[in-house]
C-alpha cells in the first residue's frame, strides 16, 4: 500500500575488472555467470571504505582444503555436472553485494558442493598464504531429518577472499556451522551466505571474525518454513585498522519462525565496526519470534563502532526486538579484577575472553580451539 | 484542534501568489512583505539550491506531490492583530470551529495564531516584555531585530541542507520569533497555531527561538487543517538555539488533514548545560518527514524525547530523532513510541552519533511499536554511531500486538473489546499524554476512542 524510498546503492566502474578472458574454462555455465556479472559495477561502500577494486590474478587452488563424510562432498568444479548443484551452485544471491556474489559464480577457483543425508561431517580449511586469491562458490543441502555440522576456517594473509555459500535446510534438517576467519592482513575479505530453511529446520551459525583489512560479511536467512529455527553467534575483534562491515538478515516468511542474532564485538586501535542486525517480518509469519542483540566494547579512544538494527513488521502477531550497547569496560569490573592481583593487562585479556568462551566452547575441534585462542591473545 | 475531521472552515478573502515556484513568484512574496534587499537574497539562493537539490532518497514516496501546482503563499486579507475580537469574524470562526478554546489561551503567556501563510492574531501578556522577552511574528522581527534575525535564522538549517530546507528558505513566510534573556524564566507556556484553510496550498512558517543564559522557556505549537481532495504541503522550519544554562521545552501536536504532506525540519543547538526537550506527537497528515534534531555542543548539554506517531487509515509517518554528541558529558534520552492501525503505516528512524570529543556521553534509547491489526505495519531503523570509548551507550527497540491476555483480562472485569484496546493505547501512550496541556490531553483520549470504538475514558 505504501512505498517507502530506499537509497539506491551507488556503485562505481572499476577500471581493473574481470572479464570472460580470466575465466579458467569455456563451460558454458561459468560464461553465462561472467556475462551476468560484466553487468554489475561495484558497490561503494562508505563505512568500509571501498571504493576501488584491484585486481587480483585468480590461480588454480592449491592444495587440499576439505574432508570430512556425506553423503556426496566434491569440488564444486566436479559438481557442475550434477544439475542439483549446478542450479544452486548459479543461483542468484544479492549477498553483500551481486558483483561479489556473481563473482564467485563465473570465477570460482574453490569450494565444495555437499548433500548430507542422515548425518554429515565437513571441514574445509583455505589457506591464503599458499592461495592469496580465494575465490569460492559453495553449496550443501541437508536433506530432510538429516544434520551436519560443518566447520570452515580462512586463514592466513592474501589478497582477496571472496565467497559465497548457499545453504538448503530441508525439512527438519539441522545445521551447526562455524565460520572462523582468521586473516587480519588479507586487503579485502568477502564473505556472502545463504540460508533457506523449510518446516522445522534448525540452524545454528557461529562466526569468530579475527579481521581482515577489509571485511564484508552477509548472512542471509530465509526461514521459509513452519516452526524453522536460526540462532547465531557472532563475535569479533578489530585492531590496528581493520574495517569491518557485518550483516544478519532475518527474514520471518512463515508461521512460528524463531530468529535469534546475537553479535558481541571487541574494537581496539583505530579498528572500525558496523554491524547491521536485521529482521523483517512478512505478513504471513504469524506469530514469528524474533530477537536481534549486539554489544560492543571499545578499547580505544580511537575506535569506532556502528550499529544499525532494523525491524520491519507486518503481522502484527509477532514478537520482535532489537538491542545495542556500545562501551567501554566497566570500571568496577577492572577494579574487581585488579583487587584481586591481577595486573589490568590480564584483567582485561579475561574481561576479553569471557566474551569470546561461550563461542570457543561449542567448537568441537580441539586444534582449532586452540587457533582462536592464541589469535585473541596475539591481540590483546 | 485535534478532532476535526469533519470540520468544515468558511470561505475567507485570500490574496495567493500563482502555482509553482519561480523567480517572479519570489519577488512578489518579497514584495509584498516589503522586506529588505538580504532576506530577498537568501530567498533567490535558497530557489537555486531547491532546484539543484535531488528528492530525499529515503522516507515517504513523494512522487505524487506536484510542486508546480502548489500555491506557495496565500494572504489573508487581515492585518495582524493584537485583540482577538479584531481578527475577522470569518477567520476567527474557523479557529473557533478547530476548538482552539478561549479558556486555554488565558492559560498561555502569549498566543500567535497563523492562517495560510500569515500571522492574523498576536498577543503577550505585558509583563512579558517588560522582562524584556521578546514575542513577535517573524515578518515583524526580520524588520524589528535585523541584526538577530541575520545572525540566526536559517544557521542552524542552512538552504542548501536539502531539498525542503531550500524550498522553505525560498517561500517561508509567517512563524514565529523568540527571544528570552539571560536568567529569564517564562512562567508559562508561549502557543502559536498553525493553520491551513485553502486547497492546494503550502505552508512554510519559520519559528525562531533564541533563550538566552539561564533562562527557561516553555514553547507549544499546534498543527491543523482543513482536509480538501488536492494535496497540501507544509515544509515549516524550527530552529532553536539553547545558551549555556539555559531549557527549552518545545512541544508539538500536529494533526494535519489527511491530504497533507508534512515534510518539516525541526533542530535545535545547545550550548554548555543546557537542555532542549522536546515533546512531539504526529497524528495527522497523509505522508510526514519529521526528525527533530539536537546538537549537543556544549559540556553537559542534555536533550529529552518523549514523542509519538499515531498512524491511522492512509497514513505513512515516517518519524524519528537525531542526536549529536559533540561535547563530553552530554546526554541523551529518547522515548518514542508508534501505534498503527487500520492499514497506517510507522517507520521509527533514529540517529545517534557521538564524536571522539564527547568523552563520558551517555544515551539511552528506547523505540516501541504496537500494532494492532493485521494490515498495519511498523519499521524501526535507528543508527548508532559511536567514536570514541568512554561513553555508555544503550538502544533498545520493541515491535508487538497487543496481548490477547490483556484483552481477555480486562473483558473478564467488564470491559468491551473495544474498550480495551482504546485503554491499552491510551496507556501505551501515557508517558506522552502526560506531558501534554491539560485540553490536549483530553482531546488526544476522545480522538483514541473515536479510532477504537470505544465509549469509555
Amino acid at each position: 500500500m505504501f512505498t517507502k524510498v530506499e537509497p539506491i546503492v551507488k556503485t562505481f566502474e572499476s577500471l581493473q575488472d574481470y572479464t570472460m578472458r580470466d575465466l579458467p574454462d569455456e563451460s558454458e555455465f561459468r560464461a553465462q555467470q561472467a556475462l551476468k556479472y560484466s553487468q554489475e559495477k561495484f558497490p561503494v561502500w562508505k563505512r568500509l571504505g571501498f571504493s576501488e577494486f584491484v585486481k587480483e590474478k585468480i590461480e588454480k587452488y592449491n592444495g587440499d582444503f576439505l574432508d570430512g563424510k556425506s553423503k556426496i562432498l566434491e569440488n564444486s568444479e566436479k559438481a557442475l555436472d550434477e544439475k542439483i548443484f549446478r542450479d544452486l551452485l548459479g543461483r542468484y544471491f544479492y549477498g553483500v553485494h551481486p558483483k561479489f556474489t556473481l563473482l564467485s559464480s563465473a570465477f570460482f577457483n574453490t569450494g565444495f558442493s555437499s548433500l548430507v543425508s542422515g548425518h554429515g561431517d565437513i571441514h574445509v580449511r583455505y589457506d591464503l598464504n599458499k592461495n592469496p586469491v580465494v575465490i569460492e562458490n559453495s553449496v550443501a543441502i541437508i536433506e530432510n531429518g538429516s544434520e551436519a555440522t560443518m566447520i570452515r576456517k580462512i586463514s592466513g594473509s592474501g589478497r582477496l577472499s571472496n565467497s559465497t555459500l548457499k545453504f538448503v535446510l530441508r525439512q527438519g534438517a539441522r545445521l551447526k556451522l562455524f565460520n572462523v576467519f582468521i586473516a587480519s592482513k588479507t586487503s579485502l575479505f568477502v564473505d556472502s551466505n545463504l540460508y533457506l530453511l523449510a518446516e522445522g529446520a534448525d540452524l545454528e551459525i557461529y562466526d569468530v571474525i579475527f579481521g581482515a583489512q577489509k571485511m564484508a560479511i552477509d548472512r542471509t536467512i530465509d526461514l521459509e518454513g513452519i516452526n524453522s529455527k536460526a540462532k547465531i553467534r557472532s563475535v569479533y575483534f578489530g585492531r590496528g585498522k581493520e574495517r569491518v562491515d557485518l550483516r544478519y538478515s532475518l527474514n520471518h516468511l512463515a508461521s512460528k519462525t524463531y530468529g535469534r542474532t546475537e553479535g558481541n564485538g571487541i574494537l581496539a586501535d583505530e579498528a572500525y565496526s558496523v554491524f547491521r542486525g536485521n529482521i523483517d517480518i512478512k505478513k504471513d509469519a504469524y506469530e514469528a519470534d524474533s530477537e536481534e542483540k549486539n554489544a560492543i566494547l571499545n578499547l580505544s579512544p580511537n575506535s569506532r563502532a556502528d550499529s544499525i538494527p532494523s525491524l520491519f513488521v507486518d503481522n502484527s502477531t509477532v514478537t520482535a526486538r532489537h538491542g545495542s550497547s556500545v562501551g567501554n569496560i566497566d570500571e568496577d569490573k577492572l577494579y574487581y579484577l585488579m583487587s584481586r592481583g591481577l595486573d589490568e593487562r590480564s584483567a582485561i585479556k579475561l574481561i576479553v575472553e569471557g566474551i569470546f568462551r561461550p563461542v570457543i566452547d561449542e567448537i568441537p575441534d580441539e586444534n582449532l580451539k586452540k587457533e582462536i585462542e592464541n589469535a585473541l591473545s596475539v591481540r590483546i | 484542534m485535534i478532532e476535526k475531521e469533519h470540520v468544515i472552515l468558511k470561505d475567507i478573502n485570500l490574496k495567493r501568489t500563482e502555482p509553482g515556484l519561480s523567480r517572479k513568484v519570489i519577488e512578489e512574496i518579497s514584495y509584498a512583505k516589503s522586506e529588505p534587499d538580504w532576506m530577498r537574497e537568501l530567498r533567490l539562493k535558497s530557489l537555486e539550491y531547491f532546484i539543484q537539490r535531488p528528492n530525499p532518497t529515503f522516507g515517504v514516496d513523494i512522487s505524487k506531490l506536484d510542486l508546480d501546482i502548489i500555491v506557495n503563499y496565500v494572504r489573508p486579507n487581515s492585518k495582524r492583530q493584537n485583540s482577538w475580537e479584531d481578527v475577522p469574524e470569518d477567520i476567527r470562526e474557523n479557529f473557533e470551529k478547530l476548538g482552539i478554546p478561549e479558556a486555554e489561551r488565558k492559560a498561555l503567556a502569549g498566543v500567535g495564531a497563523q492562517y495560510d501563510s500569515e500571522i492574523v492574531y498576536h498577543n503577550m501578556k505585558d509583563y512579558l516584555s517588560k522582562l524584556g522577552v521578546i514575542f513577535v511574528d517573524m515578518d515583524t522581527a526580520v524588520k524589528e531585530y535585523p541584526d538577530l534575525v541575520k545572525k540566526y535564522f536559517m544557521h542552524l538549517i542552512p538552504p542548501n541542507d536539502h531539498k525542503f530546507a531550500a524550498l522553505h528558505g525560498a517561500v517561508w513566510s509567517g512563524g514565529t520569533f523568540i527571544y528570552v534573556p539571560e536568567n529569564i524564566s517564562v512562567p508559562m507556556p508561549i502557543q502559536s497555531y498553525y493553520l491551513m484553510g485553502s486547497p492546494g496550498m503550502g505552508q512554510f512558517e519559520h519559528t525562531l527561538i533564541i533563550v538566552d543564559k539561564g533562562a527557561h522557556f516553555e514553547f507549544i505549537e499546534g498543527c491543523s487543517g482543513q482536509n480538501y481532495s488536492v494535496s497540501n504541503l507544509h515544509a515549516g522550519a524550527v530552529e532553536i538555539y539553547v545558551n549555556e544554562g539555559a531549557t527549552v521545552k518545545f512541544s508539538t501536536i500536529e494533526n494535519w488533514a489527511k491530504n497533507t504532506y508534512n515534510l518539516n525540519t525541526k533542530r535545535a543547538s545547545v550550548d554548555k548545560d543546557g537542555t532542549i526537550l522536546w515533546i512531539s506527537g504526529t497524528m495527522g497528515s497523509a505522508k510526514t518527514m519529521l526528525y527533530p534534531s539536537s546538537i549537543l555542543k556544549g559540556k553537559g548539554a542534555r536533550t529529552e524525547y518523549t514523542t509519538i506517531a499515531y498512524a491511522g487509515p492512509g497514513q505513512h509517518l515516517d518519524t524519528g530523532t537525531k542526536v549529536f554528541h559533540f561535547a563530553p558529558y552530554t546526554s541523551s534520552k529518547v522515548d518514542s513510541r508508534s501505534i498503527s492501525f487500520g492499514g497506517g503505516y510507522s517507520f521509527y528512524r533514529g540517529l545517534l552519533k557521538v564524536s571522539q570529543s564527547a568523552i563520558h556521553s551517555r544515551s539511552s534509547v528506547e523505540c516501541s511499536a504496537l500494532m494492532v491489526d493485521d494490515i498495519s505495519k511498523s519499521d524501526t531503523l535507528p543508527i548508532i554511531e559511536v567514536m570514541n570509548n568512554e561513553s555508555e551507550i544503550g538502544h533498545e527497540a520493541y515491535i508487538g500486538k497487543i496481548s490477547e491476555d490483556q484483552i481477555y483480562y480486562l473483558m473478564s472485569r467488564g470491559l468491551t473489546e473495544d474498550d480495551a484496546k482504546a485503554l491499552i493505547v491510551r496507556g501505551f501512550l501515557d508517558p506522552f499524554i502526560k506531558q501534554l496541556p491539560f485540553e490536549y490531553a483530553v482531546e488526544f483520549n476522545r480522538m483514541i476512542n473515536m479510532n477504537f470504538n470505544s465509549k469509555i475514558g
